[in-house]
């Protein structure tokens, strides 16, 4: 087990060193500097300007710097909260910098602010936002998902699998704006948009969440369906045991599987998911941040941020990929 | 009966069987193709789908509006008897938008598709027939493409190097190769170790002819099925930058850009919203159960239930 946890970590390095590579050259073959959208700018100022943000030195000189400075070299998790004088108490500060010592340098467009600080002031939102609408899909897709395989082929099972079919087909950019439309707008009962009270995330996160909660409980309805027709959930049934125990205690386990696996892709769906919903309901979340870099051009921004989310992502799936050796044993020897 | 007579024999000396009493040689195709039939849902789709595809392509050229002809004095109208689905706020047809958008939309799915399917079966089958360390290694690279976020870099080329539609193509096919080819490179594997390979491999083929003509038509099945269920991941995905405003660029418009409007204006002129919505979904739903429908079909063993 050690051995295949430490096997799958070192299997990160090169993939986050590939993906800091090609978006780094990706970012830097992009026509146009960072500056050249803003008007009179004196050449001199604009010189300045290269000097001070170091674009001057050729690009393999740029990206060892990037490099070098990407590279954590502490880790102090008590940085996670530091006191806020405004508010007058500890707050969760999620700066990069600070905790890992990664440093993914200043904004060209926000000026005086760093990567690491805009990262850590819109990152909180965009996670509170999808860890709500991941409890969503699970309490809502699990359940939907058992009671259709405990019922197949009746009006159990026909319900709620059309309902989540046509969760599935109804994409979010679709969703978000009619839940809007229906209970912002003609019920009145929320904003439309907006993150100010704490109702502001039930749109949002119902939104992300109910298409997810299609797909888990689908997946929760085949892992299920496979398990109940297997042979030791027959002897379990011939001896005697009441069907609640026969599913909740010996099918479950085996039966989640397939949703398990699938949290890797629903997170980055989640995350990819947020770029739209954030731009629908105006969160300050990450996602948006990230969409309005790009087309500001604000290079180390889109490059911090895809860099963000590709190790956030890249790690949620170690984690998912562990979670799943220790469910299946099976698996560890492939 | 002598060796002459034999050889004279001709097809109307054979004994004549009943054209009705043969039984009929079933290709897997046919069986495919009732079993089809019989799933009602997927049948439906089925139609759906050709109807939708019908109506974006001929469409056009029936309706008396054109895409781009605005007419403010008729802007931002509710359905009525003139523009069936109203207007938007530059008194554009809507019903010839919705039409316009999903050439866009229909064309943008099929093509990326086509393009996946094309790296993903090549990228497959030469990596499961060549096997060994060849076959290690490109699924490594496979692996490791896996792991990226690949959302985020389709968004990231769209900024970087502008709005194009080919590039919007090559992006998103790019993206959706890699499980076209594990499924191939899967099928390959069991495939090639059946004795046609061994008897094309005996009569000298080279390689390539073997994956081409030998290896790639027997995986068909499971590449179709992939194939339908990658249309509608495509256009979901086209659907999604173009409502960020990272799709294709104006003046061509797509469901995702309509619906995106339509988001935009929904508090005074929900119907833009509504209609082009309607038909995004159906399309992906119409998609998504056809392609379940085929997966059955072609393959009945990995039905769900």
């Amino acid at each position: 087990m050690f051995k295949f946890v430490l096997y799958r970590f070192l299997q990160v390095i090169p993939v986050l060193l590939a993906i800091a590579t090609m978006t780094f050259f990706m970012v830097h073959a992009a026509p146009g500097g960072p500056f050249s959208q803003e008007r009179n700018v004196r050449p001199e100022i604009l010189e300045k300007m290269n000097e001070h943000y170091g674009l001057n030195d050729p690009v393999y000189v740029q990206y060892w710097n990037y490099l070098v400075k990407l590279c954590p070299n502490k880790f102090n998790p008590l940085k996670l909260f530091v006191y806020d004088e405004y508010e007058g108490r500890k707050v969760f500060n999620f700066n990069l910098k600070d905790i890992f010592g990664i440093d993914l340098g200043p904004s060209y467009k926000y000026e005086g602010r760093t990567v690491n600080g805009l990262i850590a002031e819109s990152f909180p939102v965009s996670m509170k936002l999808g860890v709500v609408a991941l409890c969503i899909a699970l309490f809502l897709g699990i359940p939907a998902g058992i009671i259709a395989s405990i019922g197949k082929n009746t009006a159990l099972d026909y319900v709620p699998m059309s309902v989540a079919m046509v969760g599935i087909c109804l994409p979010t950019f679709v969703m978000g704006p009619t839940l809007a439309l229906i209970f912002g707008l003609w019920l009145g009962w929320v904003n439309v948009s907006g993150w100010f009270t704490w109702s502001d995330i039930i749109l949002p996160s119902l939104t992300l969440g109910l298409y997810y909660a299609a797909y888990v409980a689908r997946l929760t309805r085949g892992g299920m369906l496979e398990i109940l027709s297997q042979d030791f959930i027959r002897t379990a049934r011939a001896k005697g045991l009441p069907e609640t125990k026969v599913v909740f205690k010996h099918s479950l386990k085996g039966g989640l599987l397939p949703v398990v696996s699938f949290m890797g892709p629903a997170l980055a769906g989640m995350i990819s998911g947020s770029f739209v919903i954030e731009t629908i309901f105006q969160i300050p979340g990450l996602g948006r941040h990230f969409i309005n870099s790009a087309f500001n051009r604000d290079y180390t921004m889109v490059l911090g941020t895809v860099l963000f989310y590709a190790s956030f992502i890249i790690i949620m799936n170690l984690l998912v990929d562990i979670v799943q050796v220790i469910m299946n044993p099976k698996l560890k020897y492939e | 009966m002598s060796l002459e007579s034999m050889k004279t024999i001709s097809p109307q000396d054979l004994p004549v069987i009943p054209i009705e009493k043969i039984e009929e040689g079933s290709s897997l195709w046919k069986d495919a193709w009732h079993r089809l039939c019989k799933n009602h849902l997927a049948f439906a789709s089925l139609i759906l789908f050709i109807l939708m595809t019908v109506f974006c392509v001929v469409g056009p050229l029936l309706s008396p509006y054109s895409n781009e002809e605005q007419d403010l004095a008729y802007n931002a109208q509710s359905p009525n008897a003139e523009h069936w689905l109203g207007t938007d706020s530059l008194g554009r047809d809507q019903l010839t938008r919705i039409m316009y958008g999903g050439r866009v939309s229909l064309g943008v799915g099929f093509l990326a598709t086509a393009v996946s399917l094309i790296i993903g079966v090549v990228y497959g089958a030469v990596s499961g027939y060549l096997g060994g360390k060849t076959d290690a290694f490109m699924m490594r690279c496979v692996d490791i493409l896996y792991a990226l976020p690949f959302t985020i870099f389709v968004i990231l080329l769209m900024v970087i190097f502008g709005r194009s539609v080919v590039l919007l193509f090559i992006a998103i096919g790019a993206v959706e190769w890699l499980t076209m080819a594990r499924i191939v490179r899967g099928q390959v594997l069991s495939l090639k170790k059946q004795e046609f390979v061994e008897a094309a491999v005996s009569l000298g083929y080279s390689n390539s002819r073997i994956v081409l003509r030998h290896l790639i038509p027997n995986v068909l099945g499971p590449v179709i099925v992939y194939a339908t269920l990658t249309v509608p991941a495509v256009m979901l995905l086209e659907a999604v930058l173009s409502f960020l405003g990272l799709g294709v660029p104006p003046p061509m418009s797509s469901w995702g850009v309509l619906i995106k409007e339509g988001a935009d204006s929904m508090t005074v002129f929900p119907w833009l919203l509504i209609a082009p919505a309607i038909f995004f979904s159906a399309t992906l739903f119409s998609l998504n159960f056809l392609g379940d429908g085929l997966r059955d079909a072609l393959d009945p063993r990995s039905s769900k239930d």
